[in-house]
């Protein structure tokens, strides 16, 4: 199928550049490793405070560094000229929006498996587990799906490094509640009563998203 | 207003929107006088909350209509996409202008009247954060239109994000609300005040009345944005 | 095989490039005001006037990358908005943008490409115009190490990988020295479609094209076959050449 044909090599391209460039993994780790140690002396991290704030705490620093640096898939396409060649080529409808979403993806998984046992090692508290990964995931996919269409809007614009985290905030609020509490709910072992459906949340959430990039995307692309 | 529509003549006749914009401008300020009566007048005052609670004459139809405003931009966002038409971009650009002024009013008059109710000037109740949350994509929406390369661009990019955050908002509400029984606040919220009929009354008069304030200042922005973009349209002529 | 007069219609009576009344508008300035043409199968038209004249925003309205502010344009007929994903396989555009990317070697770069363009044994395609423009020992160097006028070789190259039907050629020559524009000038030679490129230089131009659009403050002020070019005196200093018209 074309489709993936083309959303393949676009990808299979964007993971060469970045072995080959290294500047989009590494930048989200370390800057997010930089807010943890922040945060350390923002809050007192004791133990008895870290279960409360430390999903807070992770979700933060994965969301700041990834604001700033997952924009840099496509903005540095536009800068070093490639964003030209993907326009006049005859990509399938959402072809270069799932190439992109994907990428970022991950990308923001890599920096995470690499930020995840930052945070345990820094704060004792193990974050490690299948649910809590889980709920990282999709929250990562929620949040890819709205900063790669907002990229791919802000190529051509003034200012995009700070429009990017200015657009995206506030539409991300949900994924960020419902991060924080799905991993608050699963270290403290809050009841099923307690909770809600956060997880729900977060897949509809992304279904939502990825399909309306899917269709709009193509919309930004030409001048 | 009506100076306005003599002396540029537009290649689209909008004879019934100016008509109608007349209209409304009789029936508006008129009622919006009635409104300030009886709000602050006929209205009785709230027996727990005294008279502070006359805000909420003023606080709830400013917050309706700046929601109405995001779905008039989610609708005009939607057919611009499809039909590319100057019209649709004029009426969503507006549509943004005003519901950010409406949304505003809404905030400061909500923090005013929390204040004194309940203690603080914010409570992260579910509505008012939605409606702060409505704000920062308004302001997201009107930066964006002039950091775009182009104005052509700047509607389309526009465009999207009108989309996408009108489908956003419903899920913010529900994440908030959900979030709010999970975080309950030490403070009492106001909950359904059981309304005596004059205080209904005031109420449904205060709707109305900012409701069509909103329409016909909908109307004059939207006009002034087509005319604009006639101007623009027109240097190439002279330019 | 080429017309010599620019209004008559060829053998196919379609043209392959029809712009209507096509203006662009750039923040306050427009780049093009009220441009009508009509370019037939196999016609190389140059586009000739000095910087800012408007040559390089037609050029990107003519490959679908920038839409016109108002106006219609068709491509074979077909409106260029609407159809423009089955439109752009016809295409071939070389903007002043290489769209090469530096960290892949010149063999990736093509092989990216002609997946993004469903070109099936691009090897076949691309190796005899590597070796026309002698870059077969720089195949899988990174594009990074190239020099500019390799880099424009390799763009060509890359523009043609798909086997257009039209060519848009933004400035083709810049970069190149003489050598590589006569190989440059032989390729464009062989190749059989239709082609739409602007050159600041004259000898190339005239070798290259048989038609000659003169945009000046982005209206086209003139429409002539080569054979009626003698100079036009377009009083414009940055001009190194001058084209006159016979009256």
């Amino acid at each position: 199928m074309k489709f993936w044909q083309q959303v393949l090599a676009l990808v299979h391209k964007d993971l060469v550049l970045e072995i080959r460039r290294k500047e989009i993994i590494i930048s989200m780790f370390v800057f997010a490793l930089q807010i943890l140690v922040i945060f350390n002396y923002a809050f007192d991290l004791r133990v008895e405070n870290v279960k409360s704030i430390g999903p807070g705490v992770i979700w933060v620093s994965i969301f700041f560094s990834c604001a700033v640096n997952v924009g840099r898939t496509i903005f540095l396409e536009k800068e070093r000229g490639g964003w030209e060649g993907l326009i006049t080529a005859p990509l399938e409808l959402g072809a270069l929006y799932v190439a992109k979403l994907i990428g970022s993806i991950l990308f923001m998984l890599f920096a995470e498996a690499l930020i995840l046992p930052m945070f345990v090692v820094l704060f004792n508290l193990q974050v490690i587990t299948l649910p809590i990964i889980t709920v990282l995931i999709l929250g990562t996919i929620g949040f890819a799906s709205i900063s790669t269409m907002f990229a791919g809007l802000l190529a051509s614009t003034r200012a995009r490094e700070i429009m990017l985290p200015v657009l995206i905030f506030p539409i991300l609020l949900p994924v960020t509640i419902a991060t924080v509490e799905a991993t608050a709910n699963h270290l403290t072992g809050t009841t099923a009563m307690n909770r809600a459906p956060w997880t729900g949340l977060l897949i509809a959430f992304d279904a939502l998203f990825i399909c309306a990039g899917y269709i709009l995307f193509d919309q930004v692309l030409e001048e | 207003m009506a100076q306005i529509t003599a002396t540029v003549q537009s290649t689209r006749s909008y004879g019934w929107v100016d008509k109608l914009s007349q209209v409304l401008a009789f029936v508006t300020l008129p009622l919006m006088a009635l409104t300030l009566y009886m709000t602050l007048i006929y209205a009785p005052t709230d027996a727990t909350q005294g008279d502070v609670q006359r805000i909420f004459y003023y606080h709830v139809p400013t917050a309706w209509n700046g929601f109405l405003a995001f779905f008039l931009v989610f609708v005009a966002s939607v057919v611009y996409l499809f039909k590319s038409s100057r019209f649709w971009d004029a009426l969503a650009r507006a549509s943004a202008e005003v519901g950010l002024v409406f949304t505003t009013i809404m905030i400061i008059t909500g923090s005013l009247w929390g204040k004194p109710v309940w203690g603080t000037w914010w409570s992260w109740d579910p509505r008012m954060t939605t409606t702060l949350i409505l704000w920062f994509i308004y302001l997201g929406y009107l930066m964006l239109r002039a950091y775009a390369p182009s104005k052509q661009q700047g509607a389309r990019y526009a465009a999207v994000l009108g989309i996408v955050g009108f489908v956003d908002v419903p899920i913010v509400y529900m994440s908030t609300k959900w979030w709010r029984t999970l975080h309950p606040q030490q403070v009492v919220e106001p909950g359904q005040v059981s309304m005596p009929p004059e205080m209904l009354q005031a109420f449904m008069v205060s709707l109305l009345a900012f409701t069509l304030l909103f329409i016909w200042i909908l109307i004059i922005r939207t006009r002034i944005a087509l005319i604009e973009d006639e101007l623009e349209i027109r240097s190439i002529e002279n330019g | 095989m080429f017309s010599n007069k620019p209004s008559q219609s060829m053998s196919d009576p379609v043209p392959v490039i029809e712009a209507q009344g096509i203006g662009k508008l750039y923040n306050r300035r427009w780049a093009l005001r009220n441009v009508n043409i009509k370019v037939f199968a196999g016609e190389r038209v140059l586009l000739w006037g000095p910087n800012g004249s408007g040559k390089t925003s037609l050029l990107r309205i003519l490959a679908t990358l920038s839409r016109a502010s108002r106006g219609e344009l068709k491509l074979f007929g077909l409106e260029a908005i609407k159809y423009k994903r089955d439109l752009r396989n016809r295409i071939g555009y070389l903007g002043h943008n290489l769209t090469l990317y530096d960290d892949l070697t010149a063999r990736e770069n093509l092989n990216l490409y002609s997946k993004l363009y469903s070109v099936k044994n691009p090897e076949n395609l691309y190796m005899p115009l590597i070796y026309t423009f002698g870059l077969v020992s720089f195949l899988d160097s990174r594009v990074r190490n190239y020099s500019r006028g390799m880099q424009q070789k390799l763009a060509i190259v890359k523009a043609l990988i798909h086997q257009p039907e039209i060519l848009l050629l933004d400035e083709p020559s810049t970069g190149l020295d003489a050598e590589s524009t006569h190989k440059l000038e032989e390729v464009l030679a062989q190749y059989d479609g239709t082609i739409v490129f602007s050159s600041h230089d004259i000898e190339f131009g005239l070798s290259v094209g048989n038609r000659v659009l003169v945009l000046s403050n982005g209206s086209i002020i003139a429409d002539k076959s080569v054979q009626e070019i003698d100079s036009i005196d377009l009083q414009h200093p940055t001009q190194r050449h001058k084209l006159t018209i016979q009256p």
